[in-house]
């Protein structure tokens, strides 16, 4: 029940954050929709590590030309070159932002690393004893993309 | 004045110089993607208020603001960042720090912060 609670204020938390990351720097509405990524389209995510007194992943995942448009809009840049490293260079920012204004309801002490960035077809993601704690789609006009939480302080001997 | 921009994201890096000419700071601009880099920067350049990133890989930018306190330099410091909890802000203010912009941000929160060390609107050259 606890657990329930928690993972409802984090999807709060994150609706807003997103909303608002997407309103302010990129001047683009945003939906929390139920629709997952097609693992067999080109991907491109983004992944920012917790660790500290709570240990986890915040990863942000979208389609490759959506990753395109959205630095497009956050660079106010018209024509990207597909090929860019603005495209990574944003989604990573994007997930940093959200990282960063999720860090303030994690546990205090919690500190972020630097953003990894995963580009490719047929991947999927997995943190070695990680449990995602919320995940969440938005659409937007070029599609939507995913935000999932991932706790891994249930790794074996750690975080308890 | 020339300003310092300090940010591991050449994103972050852009759109912080956007968002200074839309606040309608057209300051001269020189930008560092680490804060070894900055310091770099520092020996050769005349440098009047930094802009720095506080996530960034090996030097975080609290270890830079430290360095340049310790190192005797009185240059004006604030921090961009994606983090802002009340922790943070008290540690920056600490440190040093001038000020704190959290991202997401917008122009009137860069006006807001820039202004009573920069004055309003001042027209410079822009690199």
């Amino acid at each position: 029940m606890e657990t329930k609670l928690i993972e409802n204020a984090h999807q709060e938390d994150l609706d807003h954050i997103v909303d608002d990351l997407f309103r302010t720097m990129l001047a683009t509405e945003v939906t929390p929709v139920a629709e997952y990524l097609p693992s067999d389209e080109a991907l491109i995510t983004a992944i920012i590590p917790f660790a500290g007194p709570w240990k986890g992943d915040l990863v942000l995942e979208c389609r490759r030309p959506q990753a395109r448009y959205y630095a497009q809009r956050f660079l106010q840049i018209e024509d990207l070159d597909e090929t860019s490293d603005d495209i990574p260079s944003t989604l990573g920012e994007l997930a940093n932002i959200v990282a960063g204004n999720l860090k303030v309801v994690l546990p205090k002490g919690v500190t972020m690393g630097t953003p990894s960035l995963i580009e490719g077809k047929d991947y999927t993601v997995r943190v070695c004893g990680g449990r995602t704690v919320c995940c969440r789609s938005y659409s937007t006009d070029v599609g939507s993309f995913l935000v999932r939480l991932i706790d891994g302080s249930t790794l074996v001997g750690e975080g308890q | 004045m020339t300003i310092l921009v300090v940010d591991d994201s050449k994103a972050m890096r852009m759109i912080i110089r956007r968002t200074m000419r839309e606040a309608g700071f057209h300051h001269k601009l020189v930008e560092a993607s680490s804060a070894a880099q900055a310091l770099t920067v520092l020996q050769s350049t005349q440098i009047d208020l930094i802009l720095s990133d506080w996530n960034m890989p090996e030097m975080n930018g609290m270890d830079l603001l430290v360095k340049l306190k310790t190192d005797g330099h009185a240059i004006k410091f604030g921090f961009v960042t994606s983090e802002s909890s009340s922790e943070m802000q008290s540690t920056a203010k600490d440190a040093g720090a001038a000020f704190l912009i959290t991202k997401p941000f917008t122009p009137e929160a860069f006006r807001s912060a820039l202004e009573p060390i920069l004055g309003g609107g001042e027209s410079q050259s822009s690199a």
